[in-house]
């Protein structure tokens, strides 16, 4: 028997799996119905919802596999062409998914017991048993697709079926194939070969011992057959020959076995491995980086050739380790935008809107805990554009806009930042309506003078809400400043650019990582900062001219380059080096110059977070310890812009009055 | 799960069994049968007209009973099957294995 803490991680599993699952059935689902004809989101919706049950089974959830196999019922129905997914099946379909995702939370992982709310499963259950046609087995409509199949063409099949063992463990019985396959046409003959059996001491109730040799009679295609089998192509060997009985066929291949890795071959390629572990390895390795970096320094003061020549060795590999370690995190951001399409189904079926859903970059990869944690924003970005963004149809039609609202969610990478953007084609951000607002709410002073960009970012700001009334999706007014503080959390930003009448874009930028980054070294003074690589687009000397105010601006080929300097900026003692230097900094389309006194050189940089007490600090994202030992302050270069734009805005707003 | 009535006057001795026999019950049947089978009879009888759910889990269980139970040379006969078990059986064409069992069309 298992023991406990076996029987906790196998339930730990199946709760994680059933989660994954439900998502699966979903996807395939929302895929459906786009495309109604996709039978490969069929057979993957019903695959999921066959696993789940069995699974469920393992554990005696009895309501969750009461529910799949309803569920799974009325799916074979729809596999076998008997039934069509419509609007209303898809949404019925959708709300069981709902129910059996909170059966699974309702799960206590601790024991296994369910507590579940009956009267809302058993409501479903007589909805999935009415669109089953009320009678739970209706053999008259079963049969009748099988009888024509057997006519003029059909032809004789020696089909010989091997189960392996482990068949019955995963939830598929060899008898449910065979009733399955009796509606491709007729089994003329059946052998049931049962030599495997052991004997009673040796036998394994659970394994599977069976195989069949049957002759079928059907005019289904040689793929058609094979198809029957597809859920199991792992769990079985297959041949399948034509018979010559009735009219010799043309020689098709002998016997066709089936490729045990055919299908979803990166399923089977795949290895769970429990995030904890992942997050050790990666603390490890950016241990090893700062203790390879103390090593490389001493072989240096050494002198010793053949020892810095391996401390460079090691350093390199070590530079490969961290790579890979880093790339193991990496999940594709399309999983999470898939997500949306669920949501905008919802969301817009509830308001009545028609909204088209495009995804763009849906490869583009990102840290998975990055990922984690911008999913609920996001949600929440996706419902507001919805709900505010996106006019009622007759309002679009009105303003000369297809009835049809778009919203578009991209990803991509930009200077070792990865971009997300929610676009929609809506009514834009109302400027005048904030600006009343936030002056109502007390954010800002009556003839406080703000550009539009400024009045934009009020919406971020906490209790603002501008919906005109509030509905049940958005406009609670708990929503925009947690989106602005969990994207700040994460080290990143966001920007809104909108345009009154055609439409609104949010704009997040996320660090791709969050654990270890490739910096550049600067010194100023007897102080160490280090500048995330990826930001730094050059380096020159400064000249005398842009060392004299603290916000000057210089001279770039022609453009006008803000600078700070950096002793001034934090407070240090002023510096008095003789030459220095300017690292230009960019993000998206802005450049920044900050003077420093040395340029150090690159170097692998693990953040350590900032403690609680210098949690505010701003214009610093972090920490790292040098080989020297000696502590270094990470630029977090997104806040020195805001800083630097800060005084700005306020002199461009000067200049041109408010509309 | 099983039910054992011994022999009488040398009749044969019937098992009964009882509930669900698919793959969630499987191996706790199989242990109940082999505590069972120390006892010896000169002829077995299977009832099985009380089994519920039946799978092929459960059929390879009864295979393997059946063959059990005829190592020492015993007879063994099916008397009765539930609608199930014959159903499944009919399925998979092995109603000559369980003579008595089979279906009436």
């Amino acid at each position: 028997m298992l023991s406990g803490e076996q029987w906790n991680q196998l339930l730990q599993g199946f709760l994680s799996e059933g989660r994954d699952l439900l998502k699966d059935a979903e996807d395939s689902l929302l895929q459906l119905e786009t495309a109604p004809e996709d039978s490969d989101a069929v057979n993957g919706l019903f695959r999921a919802v066959h696993t789940l049950k069995g699974s469920a089974g393992i554990f005696s959830l009895t309501p969750l596999v009461n529910l799949t196999h309803h569920l799974e019922s009325l799916l074979m129905q729809v596999r076998d062409g008997q039934r069509t997914l419509n609007e209303n099946l898809t949404s019925l379909m959708l709300r069981c998914m709902d129910e059996l995702r909170r059966m699974l939370e309702a799960v206590d992982p601790a024991t296994g017991e369910m507590h579940t709310d009956l009267a809302q499963q058993a409501l479903l259950l007589d909805a999935l048993a009415q669109a089953r046609g009320l009678s739970d087995d209706t053999p008259v409509v079963d049969s009748v697709p099988a009888a024509p199949t057997v006519g003029a063409n059909a032809q004789l099949w020696q089909l010989s079926i091997d189960f392996s063992e482990a068949l019955l463990r995963n939830g598929f019985d060899p008898a449910a194939f065979l009733r399955y396959l009796s509606r491709l046409g007729e089994i003329v003959t059946l052998h049931t070969r049962t030599d495997r059996l052991p004997g009673l001491d040796s036998f394994d109730p659970e394994a599977c011992y069976l195989g069949f040799t049957l002759t079928l009679r059907s005019a289904a295609s040689r793929e058609e057959i094979v198809d029957v089998f597809d859920f199991i192509v792992d769990f079985c060997t297959l041949t399948l020959e034509p018979c010559a009985e009735p009219a010799p066929t043309l020689a098709a291949p002998a016997e066709k076995k089936l490729p045990a890795r055919d299908r979803r071959p990166q399923d089977t390629s795949m290895v769970k491995v429990p995030a904890h572990k992942l997050d050790e390895l990666i603390n490890l390795v950016g241990e090893l980086v700062i203790s390879t970096a103390g090593a490389q320094m001493q072989a240096k003061r050494t002198g010793d050739n053949a020892c810095i020549e391996s401390a460079l060795a090691v350093h390199q590999h070590v530079e490969q380790i961290r790579e890979s370690a880093l790339k193991l995190r990496m999940v594709e951001v399309g999983e999470t935008f898939n997500r949306f399409h669920r949501v905008v189904r919802d969301v817009s079926k509830q308001l009545g809107k028609h909204i088209q859903l495009g995804i763009r970059g849906g490869d583009t990869e990102l840290d998975k805990t990055v990922i984690d944690k911008i999913a609920d924003p996001l949600t929440h970005l996706v419902r507001n554009a919805i709900d505010h963004g996106i006019e009622s149809a007759a309002e679009r039609l009105a303003a000369g806009k297809p009835a049809e609202g778009n919203l578009q969610l991209n990803a991509y990478h930009d200077s070792g930042m990865i971009v997300l953007e929610i676009s929609d084609d809506g009514r834009g951000l109302n400027t005048a309506r904030i600006r009343e607002k936030a002056i109502g709410k007390g954010l800002i002073e009556a003839d406080a003078v703000l550009n539009e960009a400024a009045i934009h970012r009020l919406i971020f700001e906490a209790g603002f809400s501008t919906a005109e009334q509030v509905s049940d999706l958005s406009g609670r007014g708990v929503g925009m400043d947690v989106v602005r503080s969990a994207i700040e959390q994460l080290r990143g930003s966001i920007e809104i650019e909108s345009q009154q009448g055609l439409g609104c874009t949010f704009r997040i930028r996320l660090p791709l990582t969050l654990a270890i980054i490739d910096g550049f070294h600067v010194g100023v003074g007897q102080d160490s900062f280090v500048i995330p690589l990826d930001m730094v687009t050059e380096c020159m000397e400064a000249s005398a001219a842009s060392l004299t105010s603290q916000y000057g601006y210089l001279n770039l080929r022609g453009t006008p380059l803000p600078c700070i300097a950096l002793d001034q900026h934090f407070g240090l003692p002023a510096s008095t080096a003789r030459r220095r230097n300017i690292v230009v900094v960019s993000q998206g389309r802005q450049h920044a110059g900050l003077i420093v006194d040395h340029l150090l050189g690159e170097l692998q940089t693990v953040i350590k977070p900032l403690g609680q007490m210098f949690q505010h600090l701003r214009g610093i994202s972090g920490s790292t310890i040098l080989g020297s030992g000696q502590v270094a302050l990470i630029l977090d270069v997104p806040s020195l812009f805001r800083q630097l734009q800060a005084p700005a805005a306020l002199d461009v707003s000067l200049l041109e009055p408010l509309a | 799960m099983f039910t054992l009535t011994p022999s009488a006057f040398g009749g044969p001795t019937r098992i009964r069994i009882d509930g669900d026999l698919s793959i969630y019950q499987v191996s706790e049947a199989r242990d109940a049968f082999v505590a069972l089978l120390p006892l010896n009879a000169d002829a077995w009888q299977l009832d099985l007209a009380g089994i519920g759910d039946f799978d092929s889990a459960g059929l390879q269980l009864l295979l393997v009973m059946q063959r059990a139970l005829s190592q020492g040379g015993s007879p063994v006969t099916v008397v009765d099957a539930a609608p199930a078990v014959r159903e499944t059986l009919a399925l998979l064409r092995l109603e000559s294995l369980f003579p008595n069992a089979r279906i009436e069309d």
